[in-house]
């Protein structure tokens, strides 16, 4: 009697031991994400949204996070940044770490707020100029700047075709193109370029006049740094004037509208970007884009889309070299070894070749200067 | 929602609601004066100006970006009422000074142009902010006691008899004019330090319909339907996160509904008097 | 010369497209006397219409078809539930139950077409381009564009001729002029009302069509602009006017081409502004229009 109660005893405790140990681990690792869901910024919110979403799922199909189930939270910030305080204070409140914001402007409020409660604050795009810079050591973005990729894509171009007279086309009222463009401007005086800057407002209903005036100026080169439907539009003019000018349009121009352009008014045409998956031969790439597609009524995403599908995965990376938890006491440590890890970042392999993380919080990653031939884009190299 | 988030939505509620009632001013005279976006971005910018760039302190910034939206809000009004212009013709003309004002500040780089102004300093908190807006509050009802208050009603009923009184009636309007513009910028600077980051698209038409809005919808009648409007329009969506997507399409649903079947908005004189004759127990006579 | 010569012709393709969105705007203001800003949405939900028309049928004049028709009728729904129940009230009522339809419009549009991303008509005919030689001076200008000139002329026409000649038009003048007695004159107001939002949708439907097949891209919003700044063209020409919201769409989409071609163009919106300021200081009624003023 005794020897079976001992026994039952020790089966009890173990079962108890072994669930205790299985509770711990079966914690969901939690974070969170703030996306302008509503608002005049909701049709940029579709393509972070579905690639958090596509890597969120294969993540938990394949076991989740060190047996974790990967659990985010999409907060509307309802593209409002009056909201933004209130939202990130909430998501660091309840995540391990928090995702973004990944639209520059938010990110801009909401990144003092995340490193002055000590919260890792990873934004998948934003690419404003300092914004990490001013806010160590907990604040992140996944992407690079736009202060390095631009002049590094525009001196590229530079010396491969030693343009002599270049045009800068920008849109003052869009924050992007009012960052990227005055840096390709700076980029091509300096090359000795003599260069001119016109300004286009996203708004117009008609780019004859200012193609007009381009085309007086007789450039060789023209950089469109606008938003999307503004680079459509000039570029379809320039093409329908017959202008001779090399164009290259920049990152933020660049979206799946401008690919909807066609072929023809796309040949010859240069852009740059971080990234771009249409033009990568990566398994892994194709059948994101695939899964991409179906999900987004067949439009290939853009590297919007991939920053977050892949920022999921290098949270994955980190949180497993950390071995966090979850356990609510450790989470200050945790956050800590986990920020410390994201910052020393060497060489990781992401989606687009590797990357590491400089000390001023941003990546470090080499652009990608593409021309369209034939409809689809080509890597252009340095001579 | 954890502490520090609740307190940072009531913060930015607490600010819309400055603005609003400084909006309001003008609304109860049937002034169509919609150029609140505008005040409130002067206030913001200047404010921010003072504190980042040239060390000013925060009090002065704030009195500096109130007196400016005030000057501002003189200005516009100052022009308008010299014209005559009434209703609708009104709106356009103080929405065409806000809107220019946005893209003036799109140009700008001295305060950042479309990138916006960023490192502002923070020095806005709850209790500072629930002060003053217990402090505006309190002014409007006793506003409504002083003989200027008396005039407002009194402009707003029959602005054409005024004069006949021997009151000085442009003087008068001006001078809540400036008032509701002063503080439509105080409004401003408490925002732009709270969020840290203001750029030009933040002052535009979407700032006018997110105060008008609940205002409309809580009643112009009395300052206490502004008030309601906005408690109930900016905390409720906080409770149905659900919504998510559809958030936009059901408040405005809502409110179209409620403004068809109820136009004069949720609250009016009527209803105030109807409350206070419940709290008192005795009829209280609804009076104007 | 060339250059100005086809800036020139830029300007009055811009101008066509504002006359055309200022012409129905101005009827409902100078009929209803309330502040509208729905027409922007209902434009835009022309230009959706005209779009899913063109993929399904792919003929331009069918998408033109629907877009109007589609239009006239959403406008006959705004005016009966935005508009009706509030025009006797402040203005603001009637300001934020018709920005609150348009809101409605817009997010079901964003909410049912691409998430709200920008969308491109499909490819027609409308992106050829024609050259012709005039003394010896070069100008293009593409088939859309000069559908757009055509059309709205062709429209433009139209409503002046329902305006002045026939009975509906002669209903729409009385009760422009004054309701009440219109009413005592057995006109139902009510009606009159509907069918001059219902005219001036068509006309914005038309234009959201004609929109779509000349700019690069649509998206909910692209309305909510073009509202501000007609709004600057039906002040100038006078509420109620037509040869006035004609004369003033020209105008701007001449000083917008101008000022695009040869000056600092990130300013441009502010044109519209300040010409609003300026009209509405010095000269409220606009060149043809009717006192916004009142007097003792």
């Amino acid at each position: 009697m005794g020897r079976m109660n001992v026994r039952a005893i020790a089966i009890a405790a173990t079962v108890l031991a072994l669930s205790q140990g299985a509770r711990a681990q079966a914690q969901d690792l939690q974070l969170a994400t703030l996306l302008p869901i509503t608002g005049p910024y909701a049709s940029y919110a579709v393509e972070f949204r579905l690639g958090f979403e596509i890597a969120r799922d294969e993540i938990n199909a394949k076991g989740g996070v060190a047996g974790r189930q990967l659990k985010l939270d999409i907060i509307d910030t309802q593209s409002n940044n009056g909201q933004v305080v209130s939202l990130v204070r909430k998501a660091c409140g309840e995540a391990f770490a928090v995702l973004g914001p990944s639209m520059s402007n938010e990110a801009q409020v909401a990144f003092p707020v995340a490193n002055g409660m000590k919260c890792p604050s990873i934004s998948s795009s934003a690419a404003a100029s300092g914004l990490t810079d001013r806010n160590r050591p907990w604040t992140f973005t996944y992407a690079s700047p736009a202060q390095i990729i631009t002049p590094q894509a525009v001196e590229l171009l530079a010396d491969k075709l030693k343009p002599k007279r270049a045009v800068v086309v920008i849109d003052r009222g869009d924050a992007a193109a009012n960052d990227q463009g005055p840096l390709a401007e700076k980029s091509l005086k300096a090359k000795g370029v003599e260069t001119e800057t016109l300004t286009v407002s996203g708004s117009d209903l008609d780019f004859g006049p200012v193609v007009t005036r381009i085309n007086g100026l007789n450039p060789d080169f023209v950089v469109l740094s606008t938003t999307d439907k503004g680079a459509v539009g000039v570029l379809k003019e320039l093409k329908r004037t017959q202008s001779k000018a090399a164009i290259l349009i920049t990152q933020s121009a660049f979206t799946p509208l401008v690919t909807a352009a066609g072929p023809e008014n796309l040949e010859g045409v240069y852009r740059y970007t971080e990234f771009d998956p249409t033009a990568s031969d990566d398994a892994r790439v194709k059948a994101f884009i695939e899964t991409f597609k179906s999900r987004n009524n067949g439009r290939a995403p853009t590297q919007l889309a991939t920053q977050t599908y892949d920022l999921l995965f290098l949270v994955k990376y980190l949180v497993e070299q950390v071995k966090a938890t979850g356990a609510a006491d450790k989470l200050a440590d945790e956050r800590d070894a986990f920020t410390k890890k994201l910052q020393s970042l060497k060489d990781w392999q992401s989606i687009s070749g590797p990357m590491s993380i400089v000390p001023g919080g941003y990546a470090n990653k080499p652009v990608t200067v593409l021309v369209f031939h034939g409809g689809k884009p080509e890597r252009v190299s340095a001579n | 929602m954890g502490a520090g988030s609740l307190e940072a939505l009531i913060i930015i509620q607490l600010i819309y609601l400055i603005a609003a009632l400084g909006h309001y001013l003008p609304l109860s005279m049937n002034q169509l004066d919609v150029g609140i976006a505008g005040y409130f971005a002067i206030g913001a910018y200047i404010s921010a100006f003072l504190t980042r760039d040239h060390e000013v302190a925060f009090a002065l910034a704030l009195i500096a970006g109130s007196v400016a939206a005030g000057a501002g809000a003189l200005i516009v009004d100052g022009l308008a009422t010299r014209v005559r212009l009434t209703g609708f013709a009104y709106a356009i003309f103080s929405l065409s000074f806000a809107e220019s004002l946005r893209i003036v500040l799109n140009n700008v780089e001295a305060v950042g142009s479309s990138g916006g102004l960023v490192g502002i300093p923070a020095h806005t908190t709850l209790t500072l902010v629930a002060a003053i807006a217990v402090a505006v509050l309190i002014g409007f009802w006793w506003l409504d006691r002083t003989r200027l208050g008396h005039l407002r009603t009194a402009i707003a009923d029959d602005e054409f008899v005024v004069p006949i009184f021997g009151v000085p009636l442009t003087a008068t309007k001006l001078m809540i004019f400036a008032l509701g513009g002063a503080l439509g910028g105080l409004a401003g600077g408490l925002y732009s330090h709270y969020v840290l980051f203001i750029r030009p698209d933040d002052f535009g038409f979407a700032l006018l319909i997110s105060l008008q809005l609940p205002m409309v919808f809580g009643g112009l009648d009395r300052f206490y339907g502004a008030v309601a409007g906005l408690l109930l329009l900016g905390f409720i969506p906080e409770f149905v996160r659900e919504l998510a997507q559809y958030r936009l399409i059901v408040m405005a649903a809502a409110t179209l509904l409620v403004l068809i079947l109820r136009p004069s908005g949720l609250i009016t004189h009527r209803t105030i008097a109807w409350v206070k004759s419940r709290l008192r127990g005795a009829q209280a006579e609804p009076t104007r | 010369m060339s250059v100005f010569l086809q800036q020139v012709v830029n300007g009055l393709v811009i101008g066509a497209s504002y006359a055309l969105v200022a012409v129905g705007f101005t009827l409902i203001f100078g009929v209803l006397r309330v502040v509208y800003l729905a027409h922007g949405a209902v434009l835009v939900a022309g230009a959706y219409l005209g779009l899913f028309a063109l993929s399904w049928l792919g003929s331009i004049t069918a998408a033109l078809a629907v877009g109007t028709i589609g239009a006239a009728l959403l406008g006959l729904v705004v005016e009966f539930v935005a508009l009706r129940p509030v025009r006797q009230q402040n203005h603001l009522i009637a300001l934020v139950t018709t920005v609150s339809f348009a809101t409605i419009i817009q997010e079901t549009l964003r909410l049912t077409v691409q998430s709200g991303q920008p969308i491109s008509y499909p490819d027609n005919i409308g992106a050829r381009l024609l050259q012709a030689e005039i003394a010896g001076i070069k100008l293009h200008v593409t088939v859309g564009q000069l559908a757009v000139m055509v059309v709205a002329l062709v429209l433009v026409v139209a409503l002046t001729f329902i305006i002045q000649r026939t009975w509906l038009g002669r209903s729409i003048r009385a009760v422009a002029d004054s309701p009440l007695v219109a009413s005592m004159l057995g006109i139902r107001v009510n009606a009159i009302s509907g069918q001059t939002v219902a005219l001036a949708s068509a006309l914005a439907g038309a234009a959201g069509v004609l929109l779509g097949l000349t700019i690069p891209a649509i998206d909910p919003y692209v309305g909510e602009h073009l509202q501000f700044k007609v709004l600057a063209v039906v002040l100038f020409g006078g509420l109620g006017s037509i040869p006035g919201a004609v004369l003033g769409g020209v105008l701007l989409g001449f000083v917008e081409a101008m000022a695009a071609g040869y000056l600092a163009t990130s300013y441009r919106d502010l044109f519209a502004f300040m010409t609003m300021v300026v009209i509405l200081f010095f000269r409220p009624s606009g060149l043809f229009g009717r006192r916004l003023v009142e007097r003792v």
